[in-house]
């Protein structure tokens, strides 16, 4: 019998500790600001699908019908980033074959004044649910992904500069494969 | 000797519902690092059959710990963890001499790390452990649980399975490239 005991509480207290472990190793490996910037989707995997209507009514879907999607994860803090806005702008100006659309976790009436001020109402904004935010796996903003006509993530960050939002819309244009690498 | 043979199958046990409950949360990596022992033309041909064999691979660790750790006085359950150790090691060892570096995903995304020395001193120590609780435990009839701790040690069990895919699911989503530069 106390072979019985002592079997059964060492596998009761090996498992405990099994799982205070895990948890410990995904809190720090999730904490931190080099845990942050790893956010997002990885390139090649499938991007949430979704069709959300714009403060006009118009629907907008994710996968596009454009070959591809940039979807904006950003709040009224995008005024503080305006190299990011300017690399926004440039990309609204160049890539017609882009739609672009800034997603909100909920209705925010400053998004659309903000995205004027910053020369950005061609950016559709539409409003998602903490849920749909969640499934991009984005904590904080301005985070760009871009998504194209078949789901496929295809480049995804954290961007604080307008460098490497044109840099990410190079990385996006690039095969699945090459990306990846 | 009777409480190290124990000991030797309480941890055995819990290595193999932690490393089944992680592969089945990152099915696709554990998949991906399949692949690097299967030639390619085999994978052409079928290509679902990758994600099938990652998914009974972690299923039969699951099944072959949960036993192990419930039902202590299945002797049966020995050889059969004995021969799934030896199959790790064989693996460890390919991969130390011909994959060295490359993620093994042997705890799916709970361990970022690749083949190498460590992973098959790892891989050997398991061995050991198998071999040593395939000895005879006398006498038996003393580890033989009542039903309650069988329920219990199935909860056990369950909960950490449950707590590995968790931490290993969350984990495999954030591996992306980090922040464009």
């Amino acid at each position: 019998m106390i072979w019985a005991i002592g079997f059964t509480a060492l596998g009761a207290v090996l498992c405990a500790a099994a799982v205070l472990a895990f948890l410990g190793i995904a809190q720090v490996r999730l904490s931190g600001a080099a845990a942050i910037e790893r956010d997002g989707l990885a390139t090649g995997t499938r991007a949430p699908s979704w069709s959300l209507a714009d403060s006009a009514g118009a629907v907008h879907t994710s996968p596009p019908e454009l070959p591809l999607q940039l979807v904006i994860f950003a709040d009224h803090s995008l005024k503080s980033f305006p190299s990011v806005a300017e690399g926004l702008r440039e990309l609204v100006a160049e890539d017609a074959g882009l739609e672009i659309v800034l997603l909100l976790r909920q209705p925010s009436p400053m998004a659309e004044a903000v995205l004027a001020e910053l020369g950005l109402s061609a950016v559709n904004v539409v409003v998602g649910s903490r849920a749909l935010y969640a499934g991009y796996n984005v904590r904080v903003g301005p985070f760009l992904i871009f998504v194209d006509s078949a789901g496929q993530v295809r480049a995804s960050s954290l961007v604080n500069y307008s460098w490497q939002v044109s840099k990410l819309r190079q990385l996006a244009g690039l095969p699945v494969a090459a990306a990846r690498r | 000797m009777t409480a190290l043979v124990l000991a030797a199958k309480a941890v055995l046990a819990v290595i193999l519902l932690a490393s089944g409950g992680a592969k089945l949360a990152d099915i696709s990596g554990f998949a991906a690092a399949i692949r690097l022992f299967v030639p390619g033309r085999a994978v052409a041909r079928l290509p679902l059959a990758l994600p099938a064999l990652a998914i009974t691979i972690a299923a039969v660790e699951l099944m072959a710990g949960g036993i192990s750790l419930c039902w202590p006085t299945a002797g049966w359950m020995n050889p059969a963890v004995l021969a799934l150790g030896c199959g790790l090691a064989a693996v460890a060892g390919i991969g130390f001499v011909r994959h060295r570096g490359r993620p093994c995903h042997c705890f799916g995304a709970l361990t970022r790390r690749g083949f190498g020395a460590r992973t098959l001193l790892q891989a050997l120590v398991i061995v050991a452990a198998a071999a040593l609780a395939c000895q005879p435990v006398h006498p038996v009839p003393e580890l033989r649980l009542g039903a309650g701790i069988h329920v219990l040690l199935l909860v056990a069990a369950g909960l950490l399975a449950a707590a590995a895919a968790t931490a290993a699911k969350a984990l495999a989503m954030t591996a992306t490239s980090g922040m464009v530069a």
